[in-house]
């Protein structure tokens, strides 16, 4: 919360940066690797949003996708397997007027990183989360991980995943206090863009999973889906996303679905016949963790030192 | 005939001698519809309320009977099981009301107790431990508490501060903790240069930071070394390092809301102003006197907060904080203030105070004004001639109503209980807000229950209830409500009455509460009345409401009285004084005016309507007069023939056929691009990214064909078409091409 005043001069203040200054270095991604797609979009987000680069922050697990803060030029934190949102949720706590973005896998979050993924959709904090789907353990050269369809070949499954993949989409629709959930592919740019955008504007929890292709080791996974548009249905609405002319062209699959719509948001995520894009539930009025519990005390020096004084003077001998 | 005279005599001229009729004043004559009304105490109704004290925002006045129902619905059980706790609760209820009448200040528990207290020595000892026990269950569940107030002269000023206490707390806090935290994160600027000094990074202040438990592990001399140089050397301006201090100096010294404990350490400093006024005149000093603090506070704060977003830029807003001053505040930052609450007993006093109200209430700060009125026929008295009526009551709130960006509230203390939303809305208002309030004082002698005068003066339209937010839309339909009132699309209320005549026979019928019934229930206002013994009624005697609406021919065949009951319940009627009848027309005219603006009977809106409707009407009437004409002219001909003509057949609505390009061409569906590197890293020049990291044709010279193939083959979303080669001379056309094909 800023003053009228303030908010003034800063609206007033037209300078952007253009998109190269939040790159860093050149990805060091597969060739032709999804991932890219969603940097673009991320990089063309802050730019479009002037978010200034030393107030967002992007923190990611283990995995291919979580090298994603390698290559912003923003803050970052690139943090043990699983454990992304966490340490989001602390800075989140701490420092409330950071952008926070997470970027995890489906290892990284469907996983190892579980527990943490089902509270912190609880918790519903402000933040972005970007879940990189490409349904396989990348970086480490091709495992099955949560959400490998049945039947994929890897080395951990060399005759064929036996077990149903588990969906995001639903189990995020499942926890109390879900907010924001939304799907998108990295291949149709102009609609991951829209849908990260929103996903940033919504403030609370808001969870996108991107489909990603993974071309190394999975090439097939998704070739027919990005070459058949009949294999994708597009959720449009006023409060969702809007589909431009030239899309609809392309993708003529289209449902007018409403975001608030809980019930048919969950049926939308349990469809396995189409891929859906767009943005699922979005409620927000959910409420958030930082807005209901808070600390009545600033965490001032002198008030710190205290506080610490007399957990010290407990083990006074 | 003779007798008729007397009356229209009375009705004229208003002199009781020369008309023979009698004097109401030495008898205790009440209107007719009060008579159910006598003892309040029996009664189940909004009051006395319970003020309490909670943040959450509804719950600042809850009456004793929606505590009461909410406890019984909670605790007693269905049906004839849970009657007797039934009957004791609503006793207790009874026995709160009628104890409360002669103190004041008490809290709901300690009515409770002493309720309890009395009715225990009154029941019976066989049903002593029953009651014991349903008292017992009670008293845990009565969670709501707070003071005890009914409707009287203290209550308007009572419920308006409680509500505001709350909103104060809790707008203290907002601010406080706003104030603490830019405080907080401006020192931490500072002390992140502190940290990278000279003196931090000194041996000595270095062995200081590590304790004395392994101070001998280190060489701080040697750490001190390793550390200097390795510090960057970007240093705090000192233009910002300045500029922050002096911020911090504003914030911390700021008299406005009371610092946390540890920003109040550093000086002894006057304590935080108080915000509540008895007087326009004060009120207004002390704003004058706040306004440069308030300019300096909401100045520092945003240079604290541009500080802190780093985006304090010296070139650009230097200028504009030096010229900042009271023009320059917005209204969404006085809101940051406390507000402040001005309780006008008896409302404004001379022209000079209502002007000092006009300059508070246009001044766009947070003021909160009460003006209460004990007495709203006060103009009717006195010694002059003419009978104005409402300039004092009604001209306050319209004068606020026409600055448009004040919100105004308009109600008797009997109805405030019944608006209390809209008070809370009031205070919270952003801007000023005026609360013109109606609390009957003794002035209309004893014996009547203050509700009962300031509900009939809601009744009667003399205080009619009205809200005015601005802040719930652009026009009057949204901002007006006049929806708290009785009857609103009528003139005056319609009741029923029922009584008995003199063979002991039930009858009923209609009574119109009009102005000149609250006028008659007011003992000052004795010699515009006078009483028509029962042998003497007439026919041409009509009911003052009916009067009221006759026209002028049929008025003066007729002659207004009043139904009044005395202490014994016997009717009687009262002739009324014409000059009573004009202010009452008076009443009604600024009612229908309020209406109107309430949207009730709108006059523009008829008009409007009636012309519609004509120009629909004429409309049809031409439709069907050309139907008729047409039907006349194609009587004779086929009916096939009609059907003949086919309707043109509609032009299919398909989406707009893409521009053909030739696919001779080469094309990147650019929008389509995943930015994958693949093709620029192929040839940087031929392919190039745009201002969106998305790739195009950038200049196709500047590659070969075979670069534009591979391209397209490498392409992971399949968007590159290379199209037919340029230049013919190019090896391997024949192969290239052929692969191409699979792209186009």
């Amino acid at each position: 919360m800023s003053s009228a005043t303030t908010d003034r001069l800063l609206k007033s203040d037209t300078d952007r940066l253009p998109i190269e200054d939040y790159q860093r270095c050149d990805p060091r991604w597969c060739t032709g690797c999804g991932n890219n797609a969603i940097l673009t979009a991320v990089q063309k987000l802050c730019r479009d949003e002037r978010l200034p680069r030393e107030k967002t922050v992007f923190v990611s697990g283990i995995g291919c996708s979580s090298r994603f803060p390698h290559y912003m030029n923003t803050y970052g934190f690139h943090s043990l397997h699983g454990r992304a949102l966490p340490i989001a949720e602390g800075i989140k706590m701490r420092r409330p007027d950071l952008h926070v973005f997470v970027n995890t896998g489906d290892g990284d979050c469907c996983s190892i990183g579980t527990a943490h993924w089902i509270h912190a959709i609880r918790y519903n904090m402000d933040m972005t989360v970007l879940m990189h789907d490409n349904n396989i353990y990348g970086l480490t050269k091709m495992q099955t991980s949560p959400t490998s369809p049945l039947g994929l070949i890897s080395n951990t499954s060399p005759r064929g995943t036996q077990l149903q993949p588990i969906n995001p989409l639903s189990v995020t629709l499942g926890v109390a206090n879900a907010s924001f959930v939304a799907q998108a592919v990295d291949w149709i740019p102009d609609l991951l863009y829209q849908t990260i955008s929103r996903a940033f504007h919504h403030k609370g929890f808001s969870f996108v999973r991107i489909l990603q292709r993974c071309p190394e080791y999975v090439p097939v996974l998704f070739e027919e889906a990005v070459k058949d548009p009949s294999k994708i249905l597009l959720l449009s609405h006023e409060n969702g996303l809007k589909i431009s002319a030239d899309l609809s062209k392309v993708y003529r699959n289209q449902e007018k679905h409403d975001p608030s719509n809980a019930d048919r948001a969950r049926e939308i995520a349990a469809m396995t016949d189409r891929i859906p894009i767009g943005i699922l539930y979005h409620n927000p009025d959910a409420p958030r963790h930082e807005d209901v519990e808070y600390p009545d005390k600033l965490g001032t020096p002198q008030m710190i030192k205290t506080v610490l004084n007399e957990e010290f003077d407990k083990f006074t001998i | 005939m003779n007798k008729t005279i007397n009356l229209i005599a009375f009705n004229l001229i208003g002199k009781t001698a020369e008309s023979g009729l009698d004097d109401i004043s030495g008898l205790d004559l009440q209107p007719a519809l009060y008579a159910g009304f006598t003892d309040l105490n029996k009664l189940r109704h909004d009051f006395p309320v319970v003020l309490g004290n909670y943040d959450d925002a509804g719950s600042f006045a809850r009456s004793l009977s929606a505590i009461v129902n909410d406890i019984l619905k909670k605790n007693a059980p269905q049906g004839s099981e849970g009657e007797f706790m039934r009957c004791q609760i609503l006793n207790i209820e009874q026995e709160i009301r009628e104890n409360i009448a002669g103190s004041a200040g008490l809290s709901l528990m300690e009515a409770w107790v002493t309720a309890t207290h009395n009715l225990r020595s009154r029941i019976d000892n066989n049903l002593l431990k029953a009651f014991d026990k349903c008292l017992e269950h009670i008293w845990g569940a009565l969670k709501f508490d707070g003071q005890i107030i009914d409707c009287n002269a203290a209550l308007p000023i009572a419920m308006l501060r409680q509500a505001w206490a709350i909103d104060q707390r809790k707008k203290a806090y907002a601010s406080r903790k706003r104030v603490d935290e830019l405080i907080l994160r401006l020192e931490h600027i500072l002390g992140a240069e502190i940290k990278k000094s000279k003196e931090t990074l000194s041996p000595n202040s270095l062995k200081g930071s590590v304790g004395s438990s392994f101070e001998n592990a280190f060489d701080f001399e040697v750490m001190s070394r390793v550390l200097t140089p390795a510090n960057p050397r970007d240093r705090l301006p000192e233009g910002r390092r300045q500029r922050i201090l002096d911020t911090l100096k504003v914030l911390q010294s700021q008299r406005f809301f009371k610092s946390a404990k540890w920003s109040q350490k550093k000086s002894r400093r006057a304590g935080p102003f108080s915000f509540l006024f008895k007087s326009a005149a004060s009120a207004l000093r002390a704003i004058e006197s706040r306004i440069s603090d308030m300019v300096e506070l909401i100045r520092v704060i945003s240079i604290a907060e541009l500080e802190i977003a780093n985006r304090y830029e010296p070139a650009k807003h230097d200028a504009f904080f030096a010229k900042f001053d009271e023009s320059s505040l917005l209204p969404e930052d006085l809101a940051f203030f406390p507000t402040y609450l001005i309780w006008l007993d008896g409302g404004p006093k001379g022209a000079k105070d209502k002007a000092r109200i006009l300059k508070l209430l246009s001044s766009g700060m947070p003021v909160k004004i009460l003006a209460q009125n004990e007495d709203i026929l006060d103009s009717l008295t006195g010694s002059k001639k003419r009978l104005p009526f409402g300039d004092k009551s009604w001209q306050l709130a319209n004068m606020a109503i026409s600055l448009n960006d004040v919100f105004v509230l308009q109600s008797s203390s009997a109805n405030l209980y019944k608006v209390r939303d809209k008070l809370w809305d009031g205070l919270t208002y952003y801007g000023p807000a005026l609360f013109c309030v109606f609390s009957s004082g003794d002035l209309n002698g004893p014996g009547l229950p203050s509700y009962l005068v300031s509900a009939a003066a809601t009744e009667s339209r003399a205080f009619p209830t009205l809200s005015y937010d601005p802040s719930k839309g652009p026009d009057w339909a949204s901002r007006l409500s006049i929806s708290y009132n009785p009857q609103l699309d009528k003139d005056w209320p319609v009741h029923s009455f029922s009584y008995e005549d003199e063979d002991l026979q039930r009858l009923s019928e209609d009574i119109v509460f009009t102005f000149i019934e609250f006028v008659a229930s007011d003992k000052r206002f004795s010699n515009f009345f006078a009483r028509v013994p029962r042998r003497e009624w007439s026919e041409a005697m009509v009911p003052a409401g009916q009067y009221l609406e006759a026209n002028s021919d049929e008025q003066g065949k007729t002659i207004p009285y009043v139904l009044m009951v005395d202490e014994n319940h016997i009717l009687h009627r009262l002739v009324v004084d014409d000059r009573l009848i004009r202010a009452a027309r008076r009443c009604r005219e600024m009612w229908h005016s309020l209406q109107e603006m309430g949207g009730v009977h709108n006059s523009h809106a008829r008009n409007l309507l009636e012309l519609e409707r004509e120009l629909w009407q004429a409309e049809k009437d031409s439709e069907i007069a050309k139907l008729r004409t047409t039907a006349l002219a194609d009587s004779t001909t086929k009916i096939s023939d009609q059907k003949a003509a086919p309707s043109e057949p509609e032009t299919p609505d398909e989406p707009e056929q893409a521009q053909s390009v030739s696919t001779d061409d080469p094309v990147i569906e650019t929008p389509r691009c995943t930015t994958c590197n693949e093709c620029t890293d192929i040839n940087p020049q031929m392919f190039s990214y745009n201002d969106n990291m998305q790739a195009f044709l950038a200049d196709l010279s500047a590659g070969t064909y075979r670069q534009l193939v591979e391209a397209a083959e490498n392409c992971q979303v399949s968007i590159i078409h290379p199209g037919k080669p340029r230049d013919m001379s190019e090896p391997n056309l024949d192969e290239l091409m052929e692969r191409a094909a699979l792209f186009h």
